[in-house]
């Protein structure tokens, strides 16, 4: 028989083929020996894996020359420049705290090598976005203090990080994965890092961050936080994959009671939100108000919840800043900043990587 | 310059300090500091560390980079030993990350403290995707069967590889007490086995063979292919030996005389275990003189030895093959050890 994946076709034995196949579970599967990832079981992880490599970037494809003159000017606010320390101050933490669950607990936990791939992959890219923070710190020429202290003076920073610190703690231990709590155990952590932390709580300093940008201010850094929504988004769908599987071959842990837990996480997750917003965040300096800020949280919240197959927590909530989805659009204006490709795939498709070095 | 600065937001103050910089920068180290799950990689300590990542991604590469045209129109016409060699390779490359247990990387990555270190580790997180993208690029562009690789390089030589792993590696794990000297070595004595003894060693006569066909023109493309990987590979042979001479330096108990001699005898059984298997390969077919691999392979030793700071065994005055050492990256780009920073140079004062 032969396995398809991309435009390409690998010859397998049908009877060994059939035998990786079966042995291929989210969590508790058998350890394939050698190449195990043919035949895919587990197709939309390939998929988003391919996805993520074409949208490789890395912080110093970006130029922050403008960013910079700005930065030193007086065009630019007290409260502008708060705000991206807060920006850079928050993701620090958290594209680590999401990379470190990502390797320690969730590629831990998984068994079949494309879920493994594509779980590496995503530490890969928080590791990405920690390297675009230190990126913009060195070239503004902050002190990194400045905004690591945001974390050890701000409560409604610190309840945010707890919420998601303590879940990922708890699972760093060798765990029966036979038993359901544990498997629900698993089931809430990809729940919480996927739908409520990188679907959620990033988009309240995303919002601002990008609310900047559209007014022209900081360009070279709203551009690497475009680059960094766009990866999240591929996150959100790769660990709501995750989730729907592991239930779909875990049906006992779905249980009413847990879902309305999960719901209940949310809640939790956007009330940590809301307070975040209102204690730190200068919604109107950027021209947004917190009613419509407070409205998109729960907007893409309920979002989150249906997309996973619950119950949204409001209903019927509309989308009052539909451009912060079109800024993941990067693909439709390549070259934004004058000279760089932008995607990774297209500098391949030029033939100016394969050099004759041999 | 002021000890402290005071940065008024509204109704609130945050103060930094000097004292609170320097107890950040000073809670870094390679085991036992600070523990937070906070990637602050700024002030860097290990600049060393840092600048590997740099020169790590900016060697960024996906196989299907490269053209496999030649190679393909090639296949059918190699003869029946170099297509041998060619899907031992696939089988053994395949099979090298289960064998080295280089899993224990991630525990490793779990114990180590400071971010700047989890960071370049993360690297290798990356670098295990590349291996597999690499076995599909190769596997559908030549057709080859996957399962009859494996099937081939199924071999007591390459089992015996994997024996060796078990034998010697210690049982550590992230709940390991890192205070405690013996568990210091444990993490050493691994980090040695997984990189050195392992990645540094095995496998090069399969390397070795695929870079001396590709001299011939015979399957080229994948001659540039293995030349990306083993690039990466030298970056963390690199890594892991800064890291054993770092956790050394932070912690001088346990580099121990019996420590240095056990590490030196792991090299010598793993110099042997990689002569066994060229021993059972048709080299030859490879263009390659079975004896001068041999040596190759205990220069090589050397050359990881003396970069953990282990006396070399073998003492060969040059390479067997140099035009080899040019294709594993195996030049005297070594920089100098363990620059790490000062606290005054990792960020600006006058920010203070």
């Amino acid at each position: 028989m032969n396995a398809q994946i991309d435009n390409l076709t690998i010859p397998l034995d049908e009877a060994r083929a059939q035998k990786n196949l079966d042995s291929k579970r989210v969590i508790g599967g058998e350890k394939i020996s050698g190449f195990g990832l043919l035949p895919l079981k587990y197709p939309w992880a390939w998929d988003i894996y391919s996805d993520m490599r074409a949208n490789h970037w890395e912080p110093e494809d970006i130029p922050m020359q403008k960013d910079v003159e700005q930065w030193r000017s007086d065009e630019i606010s007290d409260v502008e420049r708060w705000i991206i320390k807060m920006g850079i101050g928050y993701f620090s933490a958290a594209e680590g705290i999401v990379g470190d669950n990502m390797i320690h607990v969730i590629r831990d936990q998984v068994t079949a090598p494309e879920l493994e791939l594509v779980f590496r992959r995503h530490a890969h890219e928080e590791n990405i976005h920690a390297d675009s923070l230190v990126y913009m710190v060195s070239s503004l020429g902050l002190n990194p203090h400045e905004c690591e202290a945001i974390f050890e003076d701000v409560r409604t920073v610190q309840e945010k990080t707890n919420f998601v610190v303590s879940n990922s703690r708890s699972l760093r231990r060798d765990m029966d994965m036979s038993l359901v709590e544990n498997k629900q155990a698993l089931a809430r952590n990809v729940f919480i890092f996927g739908q409520c932390m990188e679907g959620t709580q990033f988009y309240g300093l995303f919002g601002m961050i990008l609310s900047l940008y559209r007014q022209n201010k900081f360009p070279g850094i709203g551009q690497m936080f475009r680059y960094t929504l766009r990866d999240e988004s591929n996150h959100i769908e790769l660990l709501r994959n995750l989730l729907i599987d592991l239930v779909n071959e875990n049906p006992e842990i779905w249980t009413e009671e847990f879902k309305n837990e999960l719901r209940e996480t949310m809640a939790e997750a956007i009330r940590l939100e809301k307070n975040f917003i209102r204690d730190c965040l200068p919604v109107s300096s950027v021209g947004l108000n917190l009613e419509d800020f407070e409205q998109y949280i729960d907007y893409i919240a309920d979002r989150r919840l249906q997309t996973c197959g619950l119950e949204p927590l409001k209903g019927n909530v509309g989308n009052p800043f539909p451009w912060l989805a079109e800024m993941m659009d990067i693909k439709k204006e390549q070259n934004f900043f004058e000279g760089r490709v932008t995607e990774y795939q297209k500098s391949t498709a030029l033939g100016n990587i394969d050099d004759d070095e041999l | 310059m002021a000890d402290t600065i005071s940065i008024n937001l509204g109704e609130r103050t945050f103060n930094l300090d000097r004292e609170k910089a320097e107890e950040a920068y000073a809670a870094k180290k390679v085991i036992n500091g600070r523990n937070s799950m906070f990637f602050n990689i700024l002030p860097l300590k290990y600049t060393w560390a840092y600048s590997l990542y740099k020169e790590m991604k900016n060697s960024h590469w996906e196989p299907g980079e490269t053209s496999l045209q030649t190679d393909m129109v090639q296949w059918s016409q190699l003869d029946e030993s170099c297509q041998m060699l060619y899907k031992f390779v696939l089988g053994a490359f395949a099979k090298s990350q289960e064998i080295s247990q280089s899993g224990g990387i991630y525990t490793i990555r779990d114990l180590v403290t400071a971010p700047e270190l989890k960071l370049v580790f993360g690297r290798f997180v990356h670098e295990e995707n590349t291996r597999n993208d690499i076995l599909v690029y190769l596997h559908g562009s030549l057709a080859i069967n996957p399962m009859e690789c494996a099937a081939m390089a199924n071999t007591p030589a390459m089992a015996a590889k994997q024996q060796f792993m078990v034998d010697y590696l210690s049982p550590i794990d992230r709940d390991t007490d890192t205070t405690v000297l013996a568990n210091k070595q444990a993490i050493i004595r691994n980090i040695f086995l997984m990189s050195q003894c392992m990645e540094g060693t095995q496998y090069f006569s399969l390397w070795a063979s695929v870079f001396s066909l590709a001299a011939q023109n015979k399957t080229p493309g994948t001659g540039k292919i293995f030349r990306k990987l083993l690039k990466d590979v030298s970056y963390r042979i690199s890594l892991f030996d800064k890291l054993i001479k770092e956790l050394i330096d932070e912690n001088p108990e346990v580099w121990t005389a019996e420590l240095q001699e056990e590490l030196i005898g792991h090299m010598l059984k793993a110099v042997k275990m990689e002569q066994e298997l060229v021993s059972t390969l048709p080299v030859a077919a490879a263009g390659l003189d079975p004896d001068a691999l041999n040596t190759y392979i205990e220069y090589l030793a050397d050359n990881r030895l003396s970069a953990c700071g282990l006396a070399r065994q073998y003492h060969h005055a040059t390479s067997p093959f140099p035009w080899l050492d040019e294709q594993i990256h195996l030049t005297a780009e070594q920089p100098a050890h363990a620059s790490t920073a000062t606290l005054a140079s990792s960020f600006d004062d006058d920010d203070l």
